[in-house]
């Protein structure tokens, strides 16, 4: 049988901060639950911790600077998002996915929840009076939605308000 | 009075630069953490990275930061006097965001403009900010409980 896990998405900087907190509070919240994680995150951003098993590196999904040679490489990167994508799933029950961001976890959301897996997104901490990219489209394939800031919920109606990572 | 200066991994030279030059004659003890600044301050001392930059904030009466809400969620954390700088050099929205509501709020000063540096090291020596209450993320069994299937929705 393949091993459960929960896939943890996350960029580089700001978002593996909060990821590395969150996996923190995990680990420490005791539950007596063998938790077992993967990741997906951006070049040379991989998290080391007890509680992920194995990491996938993956080019950013969405350049901040918009220029031909990145458009060109558009199709490489959806490739190496199907094949990352299969690699999982041959060897491992992804029961849910939970993304700090960036817009990474957008296509492994599509991906994932196809397959049942449960969507939880945290919507970044740096955000007061503007949605990110990630979290527009996010809101909308999340089972679970958090907001580290109250002022968001204007934004995000339904979202979850959890307090601060 | 000891301030630190920190641009956390982005280099933020122009700030660097600026307060290393105009307060030169000044009676502040400036200490820089430059990232992979390309100017070296000559007038305080200075460092790239740092493990112990906590033990920096902790000796420190005032923080001049980036935008980063990492830095920013720290120094509040441990009450720390703040003048947060958003890096113009890098501009993300994010940032003036964060920037912005901590300003609007007073649990920070902001300013976008070095020249009113001086006057916010000075108003923040004489005056007290709003401490910030963080609110502790409380959802870390739900979270936990629902990715394993053992809570529904």
């Amino acid at each position: 049988m393949k091993p459960k896990v929960i896939l943890l998405i996350y960029g580089s900087g700001g978002h593996r901060a909060q990821m590395e907190k969150l996996l923190g509070r995990i680990y420490n919240d005791n539950m007596g639950l063998n938790v077992k994680c993967i990741g997906i995150t951006e070049s040379e951003a991989s998290i080391n911790h007890p509680m992920i098993i194995e990491s996938f590196e993956q080019p950013a999904f969405r350049n901040k600077y918009f220029s031909l040679m990145n458009l060109l490489r558009v199709p490489k990167k959806y490739y190496n998002f199907i094949s990352c994508f299969y690699k999982i799933k041959r060897k491992y029950n992804v029961l849910s996915v939970i993304s700090t961001g960036p817009g990474l976890a957008i296509p492994f959301s599509i991906l994932f929840k196809r397959k049942n897996s449960k969507i939880i997104f945290i919507e970044t901490w740096s955000r007061f009076e503007t949605q990110s990219y990630a979290g527009k489209v996010m809101y909308r394939l999340a089972d679970k939605f958090y907001i580290q800031n109250k002022s968001l919920v204007k934004f995000y109606p339904k979202a979850i308000y959890s307090g601060l990572l | 009075m000891k301030v630190l200066v920190t641009v956390g991994t982005t280099r933020f030279d122009s700030l660097i630069k600026y307060i290393d030059e105009t307060f030169a004659e000044s009676s502040i003890e400036f200490t820089f953490q430059i990232a992979d600044g390309k100017y070296e301050p000559v007038n305080f001392p200075f460092f790239t990275f740092g493990p112990d930059i906590e033990t920096y904030y902790n000796e420190s009466d005032m923080v001049i930061c980036h935008a980063g809400a990492g830095t920013i969620y720290k120094l509040l954390e441990i009450r720390k006097k703040i003048i947060i700088v958003p890096n113009t050099e890098r501009i993300d929205n994010h940032q003036l965001d964060i920037a912005d509501y901590m300003g609007t709020h007073g649990y920070a000063i902001t300013i976008k403009d070095f020249s009113f540096l001086s006057e916010a090291i000075q108003k923040g020596t004489q005056g007290e900010l709003i401490s910030f209450v963080k609110h502790d993320f409380d959802k870390t069994r739900e979270i936990v409980l629902f990715s394993l299937g053992e809570l529904e929705n």
